[in-house]
Order: C-alpha cells, then structure tokens, then sequence
C-alpha cells in the first residue's frame, strides 16, 4: 500500500499539467489498487475430471477429493468407480488429494501425511474448460496411533501432541519443523499416521513435556515406526511441573 | 370367533376387517431438522394390515403441523422447518376397524408424529491441528492451522440437518505485511457438511490462499490481525455463531488469545472459545 501511495503521488505530479495524461493515470491506479485488494479472490473456474486410485490403481469409490494448495478449496466425493468432477477450480496450476478416513487414507494436506507410493498430481485449470484424466493415486494406507494420557493419578488428560518427521526438512531454518504437524487430542484417542517413522511429544499446561523414547527421543529409539494398517497404542503418563 | 362383518363384507368372520391396520406410524417420527431444512424424503404413514401381519404404506391425507411457525408441510408430506422449537405432524388415514356395535366400519384415523426443529447456537472443536502443506519441491509452503468446526444448538448438541453459516471480518480488508498475500477474504454463505459429518466444516487460516508459493517469497513473522465473525445465513437464520480474533502470522496462528491448538468438544461462541 505504501508504494501505491508513493506511485501515485509521483505519477500525479507527472500529470499535474496534463489533464488527460491525469485521468488515464488515475483511473489506473483506481484499477490496481482494486486488483491488489483482490489477489485473494477468484478470478475464473474451471473443472477437472479425474480418478482417484490406491497404491494398485484399484478405484477408491467415496473418496473426497479437495485442492490441497489452496486456503479454500472446493471439494467433491468420488463415485463408485472412483472417478470424480470437481467444478469450481480456480484458474491457475494446482496441486489435487483426496481422502477417505474410514479406508484408511487420512485426511492429507498436512506434509506430515505424505506416504510412501502417493502421487498427487498438479494440473493447469483454465477457465471455463475441463481438465480430463487426471488420477490421484493415494499411496501406502495409514496407520493407527491410540493415545491415553494421564496424569500421575491416572486421571485422564487432554494434551497437545506434535508429530515430527525427521525426513522432511525444509531448507528455511526461520521458519518451524516443516515436517512437524500438531494437534489437540482429548485423553484417549486414536488418530491414522503415516506408515513412516516419525517422533511424538505430548504437551499439557501445567506439565512437563512428554517424549516417545523418554531421554533417547532424539536417537532411534525415540522413533515411531508403524506399517499400514498396524495399531500402537501409547500410553503418556504426564507428570506435573512442581 | 366373532363374526366382525354382519353380512356386508365380502370375506365373512374373522379375527380383523378387511382393510384394518395397527400400530399405524410416521415413519420419521421424530423428524429431527434445522431450521431452513426440509425432510430429504416425503412423511409416510405405515401401518400393520391386522388381517395378514404385514406392514404396508397407507394413503395419507390433510397433513398438517401443530405450529407452522416452527415446521409446515405440503399435501405430499413434504416436511420445512421454519424456527426453533418442537411441534407435531400429522396425517389422516381411513381404517377399516370395529365400531362399538362390532361392525366394521371405515373411520378416518389421524396419525401423529414429533417434529424437532433445531437453530445453530455456536460451534465446536473437531479437530484443531497445524503444519505445513504438501508442496513441489519447487514451492515453498505455507503455514496453515485449520479447524473443524461442528456447529451445534443451545444444549451443545450437533444440528441434525447441515446448515448455512458465513464468515465476516473485521477489519473488512486487514493489512496484511506478507508479501502478495493480499487481504484475507472470508467464506461466503454455503452449507455445510463437505467435510466430516452432517453440520461440520473446515476454518483455515494462512497468510496467502495459495498454500504453496515461490520458495523464500514469505518472510517469517508477517502476517495480519483480524476478527473472524461466524454466523448462520440464508435459511438458516442470522445469528452469531462464532466471534473470534485470530492473530495469523507465517509461522503461527493464534485463534482466541490461543497459539496451540484448542481441545476437541471445546464450545466456541460469541464469547470466544473456551
């Protein structure tokens, strides 16, 4: 904004002696400053037409399909031959998945859920027109991670849980874990995690921090491994900060 | 054995008339819907023919509701719900049964059900997580908490029909110092539902709609301030859902005065979460 300020006090005094150099210059920075205020919006639709597939190529009928790079994504549920019509696309390149808890593919826009065998493809959308065949391939099936946290009483306890991936890094040493993902969970609760090691604190007001591993959470001890579909539960026993 | 039909029915004595049904029902009973909804399938009336056990759908006529200003219904049994509060729905069937002298005589029996019509109250916590989105190894990601959010009535139970809600900001158009992110714009009425269960959907909350950009085109710590107003819409009323300051950085997002993540079941209202 403030070099839109300085941009039109500089071309107005170009113009100043221009009457109509003034009004094309005016009406053009009225037309950018509104197109800078819209770069959040949409501009046009499209549709893409595809399949979404497991690690096999077999169909997943019911799967939910979504854009996964964008803050607001339209979405839509694949039919029984896993084919799907997502309408409403906004123009531009962008990255598609899909997923379907109760066959064990979780909900994936978090990095942390990228899994051996998934493709996720990245199309072109252009406006009005229907990009044709594209196939989502869902890759290794989830894991299932039971947690139950107590206190040193056995009272149950609601925490914070953060899910780290130790291979996946991004190169941006400012910004936090890139392959950190975290989430509030009540006491018990199971959640689907990728079948690829990954470390697990637990954090709760008034405690201290929990670590998968204990003392050794930074070696390979401190490592949750899981294959598709295998179940752990872990029991987090917080203790109090005195 | 009683002979029930004195002479003027065709089938002679037996336990039943001819066209005698029992344990008559709406079969959505009760119809449970949220305000601005309507039935999915037309009511029906459902009896049991007390000749031959066998449960049959029987013509139903003059529906009608107890209180219109809660639910109305059309001659097809077509079923809207107009404002909060419970009411009744009804219908009318001819029954063949036994009049006081024993005879079989057609009656018009009315057929009554419950209808509870629910307003979205405020909203839950589903699921409250954050990280960073699956990107190319061209792009760089953006960071990005997303919550799902359960809408729910005055007793925290979940709506039972998904429901119009809308997003409203405040300011209009915050200022937003990450580079191109561009002002927030915030959800426009629509139903909800297309994520989890019935009543549920997603809150995101980043610096930029695209969640992959450029690499290093983010700085850390930019961002913008900005209170969020969920609230019903359309049919679905006008009420205030949600009031929420959020604090949305490139690297945190604080929603409620709150940087973690807010427990599943936590009731968030005008008031804010808690």
């Amino acid at each position: 904004m403030d070099q839109g300020h300085a941009m039109y006090k500089f071309w107005m005094l170009v113009a100043q002696n221009i009457p109509m150099l003034r009004i094309v210059i005016a009406a053009a920075l009225v037309s950018s400053v509104g197109a800078a205020q819209t770069t959040t919006g949409t501009t046009g639709t499209g549709s893409v037409q595809g399949t979404v597939v497991d690690i096999g190529g077999v169909p997943i009928p019911g799967a939910r399909v979504f854009v996964r790079t964008l803050r607001n994504s339209p979405s839509t549920e694949a039919d029984n031959q896993g084919g799907f019509l997502l309408k409403g696309v906004p123009v531009g390149e962008v990255g598609l998945s899909a997923y379907k808890t109760e066959s064990g593919y979780p909900y994936n826009i978090f990095a942390f859920f990228a899994v051996p065998g998934q493709d996720l493809p990245e199309v072109r959308v252009v406006e009005g027109q229907l990009t044709q065949n594209v196939v989502i391939r869902l890759g290794a099936k989830a894991a299932f991670l039971r947690v139950e946290i107590t206190d040193e009483n056995g009272t149950p306890v609601d925490a914070h849980l953060t899910f780290s991936r130790p291979d996946l890094v991004l190169a941006r040493p400012d910004l936090r874990g890139y392959g950190d993902y975290r989430r509030a969970v009540a006491a018990k609760e199971t959640i689907l995690v990728p079948p690829v090691p990954f470390r697990l604190t637990a954090l709760a007001e008034g405690f201290q921090p929990w670590y998968f591993g204990g003392d050794a959470w930074q070696t390979s001890k401190g490592l949750i491994r899981l294959n598709s579909g295998q179940s752990l539960i872990v029991p987090i026993h917080l203790h109090r900060i005195h | 054995m009683i002979d029930k039909t004195y002479g003027y029915a065709v089938h002679g004595c037996g336990l039943c008339c001819p066209g005698e049904y029992d344990d008559r029902n709406i079969v959505q009973d009760p119809l449970n819907l949220s305000v601005g909804g309507s039935s999915t399938n037309p009511q029906t009336v459902w009896g049991i023919d007390a000749c031959n056990n066998t449960k049959k759908q029987l013509p139903a006529s003059g529906w009608n509701t107890g209180d219109h200003n809660v639910a109305t219904v059309d001659s097809s049994g077509n079923v809207t719900a107009k404002g909060a509060g419970s009411t009744t729905d009804s219908a009318n069937i001819t029954n063949h049964t036994t009049d006081d002298r024993g005879y079989c005589a057609y009656l018009s029996a009315p057929t009554i059900g419950t209808v509870n019509v629910t307003q979205p109250d405020h909203l839950a916590v589903v699921i409250d997580n954050e990280g960073y989105p699956q990107c190319s190894q061209t792009q760089e990601p953006i960071y990005l908490r997303q919550m799902q959010m359960q809408a729910v009535d005055s007793n925290k139970n979940p709506v039972p029909q998904d429901v119009y809600i809308q997003e409203a900001q405040s300011p209009p158009n915050p200022t937003n110092s990450c580079p191109s992110g561009g002002s927030p714009v915030p959800s426009s009425c629509a139903l909800t539902g297309n994520v989890g269960g019935v009543g549920q959907f997603l809150d995101s909350m980043t610096v930029n709609k695209n969640l992959c950009v450029a690499k290093g085109s983010v700085p850390a710590g930019c961002g913008f301030s900005v209170t969020s107003t969920w609230s019903a819409c359309s049919s679905s009323g006008t009420n205030n859902l949600w009031v929420s300051p959020r604090v949305t950085h490139s690297d945190s997002v604080t929603v409620d005065g709150k940087s973690s993540q807010w427990i599943k079941g936590t009731q968030c209202t005008s008031s804010g979460c808690s």
